[in-house]
């Protein structure tokens, strides 16, 4: 899967949970999930969930720690894709 | 040390649906997740675990300068007495619980904590209150770990403050020096 697909899916995947739209909009790699698009710590967890329902992957703590930007998240897919 | 964290109890409930499979899992230990479900009130348990993961995550990030994690596992809570164990260091909190919010913080003791409604909020003037300097002379600037802290005439000063907001309300918890 090529990275922009990745990122057009993710986005779409956080989207319920952005406070910030404007942001969301202009959403790239290093796209913080809590300083830029606002989005309630509590719902990291139902982002996770929702990666791991969408991709078919299971998230570990360790992966999981990682994932509040962009890019550490399409790197922890892509990983646990390639560990499928 | 200091952490708060304050949860607004209805916009929690619109935001979040804690019994969605795998929820749990991912942010309590095997301990806290049985004492969820044996919990005579378990809405309230979640969240107020979930407040004294934040407020020590909060507390230990600001102690060992560490860049943002989402590790809420890491932070073992004991509900009963309040007290939090990570890897690094133990910490005491304290929670209130109200029908509309629930607020903990690390426990110090000097310490200034207030919880107000965010449309009748502003964190300087709680600051020229408290540590009686006019508010033209103190900033709030967050660092790269998005941490914040206090500035007088643009020094860094030694007072401590930890910010939560969510919803309807925002909560302070202030270390004067």
């Amino acid at each position: 899967m090529k990275n922009e697909t990745m990122i057009e899916q993710l986005k779409t995947i956080i989207k319920p949970y952005v406070e910030n739209e404007e942001q969301w909009n202009n959403l790239n790699d290093e796209t913080d999930f809590i300083k830029d698009l606002d989005i309630n710590s509590a719902n990291l967890v139902d982002i996770v969930l929702d990666i791991e329902d969408a991709f078919e992957i299971e998230i570990d703590n360790d992966a999981m720690e990682k994932m509040l930007n962009v890019k550490a998240s399409i790197e922890v897919i892509k990983q646990k894709i390639a560990e499928k | 040390m200091i952490g708060n964290d304050i949860i607004d109890l209805n916009l929690a409930s619109a935001q979040s649906d804690w019994k969605r499979k795998g929820w749990l899992q991912k942010i309590c230990t095997k301990h806290e997740q049985s004492y969820v479900l044996n919990s005579e009130k378990p809405f309230l348990s979640v969240w107020q675990l979930w407040s004294m993961k934040e407020s020590a995550y909060k507390a230990e990030q600001r102690i060992y300068q560490l860049v943002p994690k989402f590790n809420p596992k890491s932070f073992e809570c004991n509900i009963v007495s309040g007290k939090i164990v990570s890897n690094k260091q133990t910490y005491h909190t304290r929670s209130t619980i109200t029908k509309d919010y629930i607020h903990t913080y690390t426990y110090n003791s000097n310490q200034e904590i207030a919880i107000q409604k965010l449309d009748n909020s502003n964190t300087l003037i709680f600051l020229e209150k408290k540590l009686n300097i006019p508010k033209s002379r103190l900033s709030i600037k967050k660092d790269s770990n998005n941490i914040p802290h206090i500035y007088i005439d643009d020094k860094l000063s030694n007072n401590v403050i930890s910010i939560s907001h969510h919803g309807k309300y925002r909560a302070y918890n202030l270390l004067k020096t």
